[in-house]
């Protein structure tokens, strides 16, 4: 290939260096342990990170990359010793809970398809595709609606409570060009659909068919954004079991998951 | 009815055609090199050698968490897909505003990436780890993700996608730390593999020969990792490899070591070797034959012939007949080159002694980043002249015996630049009718660029410098007309677009793209 001196010159460093001293915890994919963990959470630390990890006084740890960058031993060491110059205090936990800690923090941005979880896949997608509707907006490896983001990596890139979070409120927050409008043109013609880019010098939309628009200014007469998420939340929809299956079906969706295996 | 028509060109609804990447670029650029024939040179013709002085930056877009952009854009139907690491973002052409990005989070690590390709509505990326990703080219939504090689064996992805018919071809690299090199077609719609063809032999097949011992030619190199060309009306794929492995020491590997360092002409529908050329035969300095292939019918000797012009990396510039194979003709296209002496009447290297890597260091010419590489040359039809980026450098080459080790970062050591004699970068227009240069632009800046060139009908060749600029020049004698500082080093090559009546013309900096057209004073 190519700067093969680059490489000839840094290699002996690497070499000094040696591999990563990294330390994975034995129990981050354990549900047990994330329980347990959450409990412990509950106690100990909701008090600055919130409820569920959504951040308050400390940062929020389902979406701080920092904490998704550290490796599971420092983390280990930030919960125990705590982390000087902040007001992130050490803990007298024995390890073994600083363990759990560590498990339930991790599962709060882990992919939900890294996880231990437990559900009824069949009866997840049957719900997903029948009773929840889900396939008329979201698409699955190109099938499926346009309204919504594409779930066919959902597991594989979104943690479980950013899905349980989409399923259940989905007003709480909503993923970025997916904001429901309707555009009326001067020509007349109406679309309803998400809008890709909303400046106050462009309008990009898709339709639930997938279709693109790029329109100009001059083009639009008027521009309806929906407060609401067009998603509808399915607490009531469906039932504590029949979420439990669907959050399953979804946390298994992962893009480099091979046909035929779990 | 204006209106009506602005509408209708801005509902993307209609889809790529394979015959539509045929006809070249116009107001799309479907392909890496903008056209099967790899001569990137434009139909649009907007601007001029006339008014180039006046274009303008229309918009800048930044690629989060790039580094050094080694893309080449993609534009269909006013959508611009530009690539990074594992990424993909589709952006509105005429403003640079975001539509949808993919990112692949499960993919391991950062490299870089040089592009997708398109067809239908479907956009293709490959990932660091060997994955062909399709997406929807209007949602960004995933149609199919599969993987065509494997890690453990030493492969990983930088490469733009090519299609060809309804295929993706698709190759790999890391054959500088041992791996047998191979290019792939996968089905466009599924992802299904269709072909394979090595580009290293198994013992016992042809050429296996030209390799002494079976701890080389299990994992000889012979790399894949740029996009190719193709032609058409031949049904022949023509795609360049990389060098043998371990690349800078020879003893292990006695023999010509095919397919490395070569161009191989390969049918679009079985993947069987039509023939191949090794332009550089056991090859010691990590001169892979990593540029492109480039196709032109012109005259030579009286007679029409169907060519592949090639700027090699060992220094010489060569013409081959593109229907067999033959060679036809090469010539130095760098003053520094001191390996060998010419090139016999076959096109063999004739070479000088002394040349090759020492355990102490022997100086050659050029250097291990070669004469020319990857950064697109282009072709003008116009003028008849070949534009290649060329790099005046020599490096001292070291070499070690050490037992290879496949799939440890071992090279058989290196090269290393010489301090005292820093490199100098040149674009230089050559006729490849006579293999004259008639042009050149010594180019002011540390030798660090990785830019390329494109050519318009307009007249005008835009090309990346050394100093970051992306700079517009007549295309007939290389006069300065135009120049933008992006304040980055350029590492990719710039292409040409038009969306509702406008020609933009754009390139990647290290982290950012940019796009340019002419200026237009606002109505009184």
């Amino acid at each position: 290939m190519y700067l093969r001196y680059t490489f000839f010159l840094v290699a002996p460093l690497l070499a000094q260096i040696g591999p990563a001293d990294f330390t994975k915890s034995p129990l981050t994919k354990d549900p047990a342990k994330i329980e347990a963990g959450r409990v412990l959470f509950a106690s100990s630390c909701s008090g600055c990170h919130g409820p569920t990890g959504e951040g308050g006084r400390g940062p929020n740890l389902m979406t701080a990359r920092q904490v998704k960058r550290f490796a599971d031993d420092v983390l280990f060491a930030a919960i125990q010793k705590g982390l000087p110059g902040t007001d992130m205090p050490p803990t007298a936990l024995p390890d073994a809970q600083v363990w759990q800690l560590v498990a339930y923090v991790r599962s709060l941005n882990a992919p939900a398809y890294d996880l231990i979880l437990h559900g009824d896949e069949a009866k997840g997608r049957e719900i997903y595709f029948g009773k929840g509707g889900c396939n008329q907006c979201h698409a699955l490896r190109g099938a499926g609606g346009s309204l919504g983001p594409d779930l066919t990596n959902v597991g594989g890139a979104r943690p479980l409570n950013q899905i349980r979070e989409a399923l259940l409120e989905p007003n709480k927050r909503i993923a970025d060009g997916y904001q429901a409008a309707t555009v009326h043109l001067k020509s007349g013609k109406v679309i309803t659909g998400v809008l890709r880019d909303y400046t106050n010098y462009t309008t990009t939309m898709v339709d639930n068919e997938g279709n693109l628009y790029m329109l100009k200014p001059a083009e639009v007469a008027d521009r309806q954004l929906a407060k609401a998420s067009p998603m509808p939340s399915y607490r009531d929809r469906l039932t504590t079991g029949e979420q439990t299956d669907l959050i399953y079906f979804l946390s298994r969706q992962s893009a480099r998951r091979e046909e035929g295996k779990p | 009815m204006k209106a009506g028509l602005i509408l209708v060109a801005l509902v993307c609804s209609a889809q790529v055609r394979y015959e539509d990447i045929v006809k070249g670029p116009n107001e799309n650029w479907l392909t890496y090199a903008g056209s099967y024939s790899g001569q990137r040179h434009s139909s649009l013709e907007q601007i001029t050698t006339a008014n180039a002085r006046n274009l303008a930056a229309q918009w800048v877009y930044h690629v989060p968490d790039s580094k050094k952009l080694e893309s080449t854009p993609i534009v269909y139907d006013g959508v611009m897909y530009v690539t990074n690491s594992n990424a993909v973002h589709a952006l509105d052409a005429r403003t640079g505003r975001k539509i949808w990005a993919y990112f692949d989070e499960q993919a391991p690590g950062a490299r870089v990436n040089r592009g997708a390709a398109i067809l239908g509505n479907s956009v293709y990326v490959v990932t660091t780890d060997c994955h062909l990703v399709a997406l929807n080219r209007k949602t960004g939504a995933v149609l199919f993700h599969k993987k065509y090689a494997d890690m453990k064996d030493g492969y990983f992805g930088t490469m733009a996608p090519f299609v060809a018919k309804d295929k993706v071809i698709v190759g790999m690299g890391g054959g500088d730390s041992g791996a047998r090199g191979f290019l792939a077609a996968l089905s466009a719609s599924t992802g299904e593999e269709l072909w394979r063809t090595y580009t290293v032999p198994q013992r016992g097949e042809p050429g296996s020969e030209t390799w002494s011992k079976d701890k080389t030619l299990k994992w000889g190199g012979a790399a894949t990792w740029l996009s190719g060309t193709y032609d058409p009306q031949l049904g022949t794929l023509y795609w360049t490899t990389g060098n043998p492995w371990p690349d800078f020491y020879g003893g292990d590997r006695e023999g010509a070591n095919l397919y490395s360092a070569s161009v191989i002409a390969l049918d679009v529908d079985s993947g069987k070797l039509r023939w191949h050329y090794q332009f550089t035969p056991h090859d010691t300095h990590d001169w892979d034959a990593q540029s492109w292939p480039v196709l032109v019918d012109l005259e030579f000797q009286g007679k029409p012939r169907k060519v592949v012009l090639h700027p090699n990396r060992n220094g010489f510039l060569y013409m081959l007949d593109r229907v067999t194979g033959e060679f036809l003709r090469g010539a130095p296209m760098v003053d520094k080159l001191d390996w060998a002496t010419g090139l016999d009447a076959k096109g063999k290297p004739i070479l000088v002694a002394g040349k090759d890597p020492t355990p102490g260091g022997a100086k050659a010419c050029p250097s291990v980043r070669g004469a020319a590489n990857w950064m697109s040359p282009s072709y003008s039809p116009a003028t008849g002249l070949f534009y290649v980026p060329t790099l005046e450098q020599c490096d001292t080459y070291f070499s070690s015996q050490k037992d290879p080790i496949p799939m440890k970062g071992f090279a058989g050591t290196g090269g290393e630049v010489i301090a005292s004699e820093p490199g100098q970068l040149v674009l230089r227009a050559f006729d490849p009718r006579t293999g004259k240069r008639v042009w050149e632009h010594p180019m002011t800046g540390p030798a660090v660029a990785w830019a390329g060139t494109v050519s318009t009908a307009g007249g005008v060749l835009f090309f990346g410098d050394d100093n970051g600029q992306l700079v517009a020049a007549d295309a007939r004698n290389g006069r300065h007309l135009w120049h933008f500082g992006t304040s980055q080093s350029i590492t990719a090559s710039p292409i040409t677009y038009m969306v509702d009546g406008k020609q933009y013309v754009a390139i990647c900096s290290a982290t950012h793209v940019y796009s340019f057209g002419l200026f237009e004073p606002a109505a009184e």
